[in-house]
């Protein structure tokens, strides 16, 4: 059993209307060994950062239309951009959450998290007991960026809304220094895709975390699932530890019921 | 399968799982791999690569499948006469370059001296892109990539020499028009479906299997491999074919 935590449909800005098929990238998936893929959504279909309102429905309604078209096979995330109005965002969380089949949130780089704009959507995830997943990566700058969040911005998340679940990604990205900004917040997990299959990363994660903080995560479009599963079963860890890494961690956070 | 790609050492940005000839032969064996280049690790950063290069290469010889790369910097004085030496004493099968680590062009006067010693020794001249992803790198060490259409241009000043391009990512690997001599090892190259969408791009004869252990999972790459949706023509030259003949390897 493989359960991807992090991928998503690309498609062309022109296509939304009549999506691309995402069977094709079912198939690859399968193909692979995975059993179920978590959709974060069609992200930067405009191209840009920010998406207003009515691209922000039109990625989650698509990605409530792809989980209810495969249910067994997909679950999504409601993507969010909190520099829009606070309550349309409630509201929208509620649509696809609450009333809809979504079972988590995004957040990318529209934000730093660091900013209270986040607080009340946190706050209804708790209330809707969901994770978020939120991007990271080390910049090395080093100074907080005004969209990007990295990986002390996220711990600074997690001390704000400790009874959330916080999905960091991009094990790769956010690196030996990112383990360590999140290593105090339990609320944290990290997923492993993002960058190049670094050796090593996960070993030092799953030393420093224990082996229920890391998830399986591919990013696809544009990742091959082949090599981001094959960092997980190369990785110089128990086949248990494995287990918890490609799945068990996930139906945990996704509340799947799985166990077997 | 073939590894081109792989090194042996250390390196002071990441803490290796293999750093010995021995478990890394083992482990490589466990992914599947029979024969892998190796070239040191220490010898990209320390001024005289002769001295890791023999370091390692002294540890590998007692290891089957592990076959011996020379990193070369021909910006140093002595760097003809250590080739040869080592070309006498060792059954080289390519030299490494790692222009932008050690500061000069491929269009640089001595390396097209470089590149006739390497024709006449009949050894394939391999030119790290990168070693480690640019975004990665350690703060106070940024080194910039050897743009793939430089590459590009001295295998074509070179027709005679065989060039192989490592550690290139797949966009970088795909806009290279002009590479009757080149080759690519896989590494980096990553998009979804790896191999097929690559050779869409270009014969199956240009591309080699690399991993770039101990710097990536060893089993990354050889997944692209097992998972490759290309005909199992194209399949072994990419994991096998292709390198026997570049590098005049036994089957
Ligand atoms: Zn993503």
């Amino acid at each position: 059993m493989i359960i991807d935590i992090h991928t998503h449909h690309f498609l062309g800005r022109e296509t939304l209307k009549s999506p691309e098929p995402v069977e094709p990238l079912m198939r690859l998936a399968k193909q692979a060994g995975v059993t179920r893929m978590n959709l974060l959504g069609n992200l930067f279909r405009t191209g840009k950062i920010r998406p207003p309102a009515r691209d922000l429905k039109a990625i989650n309604t698509l990605t409530m239309r792809q989980v209810r078209a495969y249910p067994d096979f997909f679950t999504g995330f409601c993507y969010l951009n909190p520099v829009l109005d606070g309550r349309f965002l409630i509201d929208e969380i509620d649509r696809c959450v609450a009333d809809g089949n979504l079972t988590g949130l995004k957040f990318e780089i529209d934000l730093n998290c660091r900013d209270p704009r986040l607080d009340p959507l946190l706050d209804r995830a708790r209330e809707l007991d969901i994770p978020v997943l939120h991007h990271s990566w080390h910049n090395i700058d080093l100074c907080t960026q005004p969209y990007k969040s990295d990986p002390p911005d996220i711990a600074d998340l997690a001390a704000r809304h400790p009874q959330v679940t916080i999905i960091m990604p991009h094990l790769a990205g956010v690196g030996v220094r990112g383990v360590l900004d999140v290593l105090p917040h339990p609320n944290v997990l990290i997923d492993t895709s993002g960058g190049l299959s670094v050796a090593g990363l996960i070993e030092y994660a799953v030393d420093r975390l224990g082996p229920g903080r890391l998830l399986y995560g591919s990013d696809v479009n544009g990742r091959d699932f082949s090599c981001q599963i094959g960092r997980v079963l190369g990785a110089q860890v128990s086949a248990k530890v494995k287990e918890q890494i490609l799945w068990r961690n996930a139906a945990r956070v996704l509340k799947l019921g799985i166990t077997e | 399968m073939i590894d081109v790609n792989v090194s042996l050492g250390r390196w002071p940005f990441q803490r290796f799982l293999f750093d010995a000839a021995r478990p890394l032969a083992r482990h490589l064996k466990s992914c599947g791999i029979r024969k892998a280049l190796v070239a040191s690790t220490e010898s990209v950063l320390y001024p005289d690569p002769d001295v890791y290069d023999e370091a390692c290469f002294e540890q590998i010889r007692e290891v089957p499948g592990l076959l011996p790369v020379k990193t070369v910097n021909p910006v140093l004085a002595t760097w003809r006469t250590s080739l040869c030496d080592f070309a006498d004493r060792y059954e080289l099968k390519a030299i490494r370059l790692y222009p932008s680590y050690h500061r000069y062009g491929l269009d640089d006067p001595i390396v097209n001296e470089l590149v006739k010693t390497a024709i006449k020794l009949k050894l394939p001249v391999m030119v790290a892109v990168r070693v480690e992803d640019e975004r990665q790198q350690y703060s106070l060490m940024q080194v910039p990539g050897v743009p793939l259409a430089a590459i590009a241009k001295f295998a074509a000043a070179h027709p005679r020499a065989r060039v192989v391009a490592l550690n290139g990512y797949f966009h970088e690997i795909v806009a290279v028009k002009e590479r009757r001599n080149l080759y690519f090892d896989i590494a980096f190259a990553e998009l979804t479906d790896t191999l097929r969408a690559l050779t869409e791009y270009m014969p199956a004869r240009q591309l080699l299997f690399g991993s770039q252990t101990p710097f990536l999972t060893t089993k990354a790459a050889a997944m692209k491999v097992e998972l490759a949706n290309i005909s199992q023509g194209n399949c072994e030259r990419i994991a096998e074919g292709n390198a026997v003949s570049l590098f005049r390897l036994d089957r």
